[in-house]
């Protein structure tokens, strides 16, 4: 993903990548990206948590407003606490 | 087109044992200097989405094995038409199973589109095989330029899992 985000700037486009794993987007320097304290397989933090997808949206965007780079700037809000389990109100 | 370098990874203590083998012994491009398109205010940008996830909609023609090609998937695409086909035992799916969002984020551009936060959203998204090699994946880069030229988009959010 880093790579294709250098050779996307290439073409003339900004970019701006979501950070999974903060010391590989060190190595890798892309253009601009967001690293996030998230579950592998979860770029975006929790599934049907509209708001709290939204926030971390809205940090990734306001990469593209940076006059320089490369930006490497930390999402430091954890993923909000995921609904119920099957056995809630059973089982007790 | 590019050295390679094994890296230390960071959150190690937070990943399960499998996860750091797999991950240490990664193979990462190098690269020396670091393009840059100039960016500009958010409201007045068109943004298209690209996922490493291997995202398609159901009925499109496979993802030729180890090809590095993408998948092209539009705006409007319901969710429900949405799989993903990328298949490891490194990391999540079950948030994608829930809600695509947590993965390609289509309804959260669309409300920002709605409120005047954002330009405007792109025509069509991009969806690439994770686990490719970058090499492969570099390859169609000038078509997947040239898409996104026409659907005037001039920002990408870059979308990995």
């Amino acid at each position: 993903m880093g790579a294709l985000g250098h050779y996307l700037e290439r073409e003339g486009f900004a970019t701006a990548s979501i950070s999974l794993i903060r010391r590989q987007t060190e190595a890798m320097k892309p253009p601009r990206a967001l690293w996030v304290p998230f579950e592998l397989g979860r770029p975006f933090g929790a599934p049907n948590e509209g708001e709290f997808q939204r926030r971390v949206v809205r940090a990734l965007l306001s990469l593209i407003e940076a006059k320089s780079g490369p930006v490497l700037e930390d999402f430091d809000e954890d993923p909000p606490e995921q609904g119920t389990t099957p056995r809630d109100g059973f089982a007790r | 087109m590019f050295n390679t370098e094994t890296i230390e990874m960071a959150r190690w203590e937070e990943l399960p044992d499998y996860e750091r083998d797999y991950l240490a012994g990664m193979k990462l491009p190098v690269f020396e200097e670091t393009a840059w398109s100039p960016g500009g205010p958010v409201a007045e940008r068109r943004v298209a989405l690209i996922s490493t996830a291997g995202i398609e909609r159901r009925g499109d023609k496979p993802y030729p094995f180890f090809s590095g090609e993408f998948q092209v998937i539009p705006t409007d695409a319901d969710s429900s038409e949405l799989v993903m086909s990328h298949l490891s035992p490194n990391f999540d799916r079950t948030g994608f199973q829930q809600d695509v969002n947590v993965v390609l984020p289509l309804d959260r551009l669309r409300e920002l589109e709605a409120d005047g936060e954002l330009g405007s959203v792109a025509k069509y998204h991009y969806a690439f095989m994770g686990g490719s090699r970058p090499e492969d994946m570099i390859a169609h880069v000038p078509e997947l330029a040239n898409l996104l030229r026409a659907d005037n988009v001039d920002t990408v959010l870059m979308c990995p899992v």
